[in-house]
């Protein structure tokens, strides 16, 4: 009986979170697509559609981010067509890895996290684009490294404001 | 472990290590980055072969490449630049002019590279 209604438990709570992952995967192709559209030099990009994979990841785990992040380039190949799908992939899941395994592994703080993912992102768009272009484009270093640092803490500042706000509508509830 | 024990958005450890990586950004930058002298000629490469080489002067001109077709380069004013481009992205339009040495105009899509030298 007892068996019963944890097994039930779970079913819920595995629903629960593949309808959570489902919004969130929205949620992160809506602001892709928003931030295609700031005109900035060199496809430079704030990132947040980060927002929703890290907040996947940490509070739903591991596989429900990772999916995300999956699915999200496949929106990108959809909309913005192989290139820009192969950048998305590459940059995509080589960080998601990395803030997996810092979030998993050390106690890094979320804006080292976030600042580590962008770099990561944009050294792996790098090298995808010196594959697609078969010359090295690493010239492109300095300036990536530079704005993926501004990048990343903005993202990581908005992130801990977010889990902040979170953790505090939690604890109104009475811890959930 | 628990990463909602700190509520401060930023601590002095994250300062300091933005710091050293914004530092070295710069460094990379000035060492390695574009100069501040005026280049001479744009040699524009596609898949990795140069394709053409075009002398920077004032006079204004277009270029439409077989190779990169779509494209539409423009140089005036010693400057170059991707004028229109049928690419999804448009990162190689919002680049703009590019004059000095060791500036770069990519467009992933089309494979293309305009390098000032």
């Amino acid at each position: 009986m007892s068996a019963e209604k944890t097994h039930n438990r779970n079913r819920v709570e595995k629903s629960r979170n593949i309808a959570l992952c489902g919004i969130l995967l929205a949620l992160s192709a809506g602001i892709s697509a928003a931030e295609s559209m700031i005109p900035l030099p060199l496809g430079v990009k704030p990132g947040f559609s980060n927002l929703p994979v890290m907040y996947s990841m940490s509070r739903q785990g591991g596989k429900y981010g990772f999916a995300i992040c999956l699915l999200k380039s496949v929106f990108v190949l959809l909309t913005r067509g192989v290139t820009a799908f192969f950048m998305s992939l590459t940059g995509g899941v080589l960080s998601y890895i990395v803030m997996l395994v810092l979030y998993k592994k050390t106690n890094v703080s979320l804006m080292l996290m976030s600042i580590t993912g962008a770099l990561i992102h944009n050294f792996g768009q790098l090298c995808a684009a010196s594959v697609i272009m078969h010359t090295a484009v690493f010239g492109y270093s300095p300036v990536m490294i530079i704005s993926g640092c501004i990048a990343g803490a903005v993202t990581g500042a908005v992130l801990k404001l977010l889990f902040n706000a979170m953790d505090k509508a939690d604890s109104n509830q009475g811890g959930k | 472990m628990n990463h909602t024990e700190n509520k401060r958005l930023i601590t002095r450890r994250d300062a300091i290590i933005i710091g050293i990586i914004l530092a070295a950004g710069v460094l990379a930058l000035v060492l390695f980055g574009t100069h501040s002298r005026y280049g001479s000629k744009a040699v524009i490469s596609v898949d990795g072969k140069t394709v053409k080489t075009i002398t920077l002067s004032n006079l204004s001109r277009t270029y439409e490449l077989d190779e990169a077709k779509g494209a539409v380069i423009e140089m005036k004013d010693g400057a170059i630049c991707v004028y229109s481009s049928d690419c999804p992205d448009k990162i190689c339009v919002n680049t703009g002019y590019i004059s000095k040495k060791g500036e770069k105009i990519v467009c992933l899509p089309k494979k293309l590279i305009i390098e000032i030298e």
